[in-house]
């Protein structure tokens, strides 16, 4: 569901986690933001109509940062990496590739892509010369998508330029991903299948 | 029978917008759909792009290939710079849809823009060092000069290594 978008799929686990309200709550108390910074309304971040009007998913490039980094640091403490769950550029299949496959993104760049007719985003992190550089990009496309991820893809390679140039991460992902201790991954499922 | 010819003008008014939409959503089976309704596939966005351009920038080149089945025509020009789609594939880096191009109209390859540019200076531009390779094998020189003088390795990115072994493989830089 991170490298290729699955909307029903995103959904389907934000209701089951408790929707909106109990979103509202996991970022108050332990990313310590407000909706002032991220507003969910579902998790799929289609249009949601309302007696107001069609409103959708809002949140600062700031607040999404730290969602980023905080998964980051969260796999890490469970021996993973962003690198594992998500569209590592040029390695994996999965829009990001699709869009952003490059010599300075290929096998540098983990990241997650996002359209819908407000926005067309961009998020991850690069691995760099001078290090790992979380990034997240909203540019407003204004009917033309292509130039937004023209002015992504831009921004990108600067701020990956700007830093000394990529260094490949020569990365693995899992080709699942498990969310509980009781489920098993397609590794250790091919393991036990021997 | 007056209504049924407002709803059949409607239909194709709003035909090839749709199709752009739902491009754009990555809509395909919607896409498909209208594809067999006949769409208006010369449909062009507020910004002069056509489904072709969309599906070429969205990289999907079973898409491409069914749009040019379709009846798409490749060989039409965009922006102020006056490009075939064959430049936004070169953004891209996909050979796939290159070929897919080339193969309805080959003439695309020698194309240049306004700037007086192949696409082998877009491939170095947008750091994609294999279609460097491709397009100097399909015959594009890295000795053409565009409008400034300039050659495509003129426009090389310092950080990219990749590209400067290219580059230095083929005899220049």
């Amino acid at each position: 569901m991170n490298r290729n978008s699955n909307n029903h799929a995103a959904n389907q686990i934000f209701e089951h986690l408790g929707s909106a309200q109990a979103y509202k709550k996991f970022i108050q108390e332990n990313l310590k933001m407000s909706s002032k910074d991220i507003l969910m309304l579902n998790g799929s971040g289609d249009r949601v109509d309302t007696p107001e009007g069609p409103k959708y998913n809002e949140a600062t490039c700031e607040a999404t940062l730290k969602i980023i980094m905080d998964l980051h640091m969260d796999l890490i403490a469970n021996k993973s990496s962003l690198a594992k769950v998500a569209t590592i550029v040029g390695t994996n299949s999965g829009s990001a590739t699709q869009h952003y496959n490059n010599d300075l993104t290929r096998d540098s760049v983990v990241a997650k892509t996002g359209t819908v007719n407000p926005s067309v985003t961009l998020g991850g992190m690069a691995s760099t010369q001078k290090g790992v550089i979380f990034f997240m990009f909203i540019v407003e496309p204004q009917g033309n998508f292509s130039e937004a991820r023209r002015v992504i893809k831009k921004h990108l390679l600067e701020l990956i330029t700007k830093n000394g140039g990529a260094k490949p991460i020569n990365g693995q992902s899992y080709s699942f991903f498990t969310a509980d201790t009781e489920s098993f991954s397609e590794t250790k499922i091919k393991e036990i299948l021997k | 029978m007056k209504l049924l010819l407002i709803l059949f003008i409607c239909r194709i008014s709003f035909a090839g917008p749709a199709l752009v939409e739902a491009l754009n959503l990555g809509q395909f089976d919607k896409v498909k759909m209208l594809l067999k309704d006949k769409t208006n596939l010369s449909y062009t966005d507020e910004n002069g792009y056509d489904a072709l351009f969309h599906a070429v920038s969205l990289n999907e080149p079973q898409i491409v290939s069914q749009l040019i089945r379709a009846g798409s025509k490749v060989d039409r020009l965009y922006d102020s710079k006056k490009e075939s789609a064959l430049f936004e594939a070169s953004r891209l880096g996909s050979v796939k849809i290159i070929e897919i191009l080339l193969k309805k109209n080959s003439k695309l390859l020698k194309l240049k823009n306004s700037l007086d540019e192949t696409v082998l200076f877009e491939a170095v531009r947008s750091e994609q060092s294999h279609l460097v390779k491709y397009y100097v094998k399909r015959g594009l020189s890295l000795k053409d000069q565009n409008r400034e003088g300039k050659k495509p390795a003129d426009y090389l990115t310092p950080e990219n290594d990749k590209m400067k072994k290219v580059l230095a493989e083929l005899g220049t830089k």
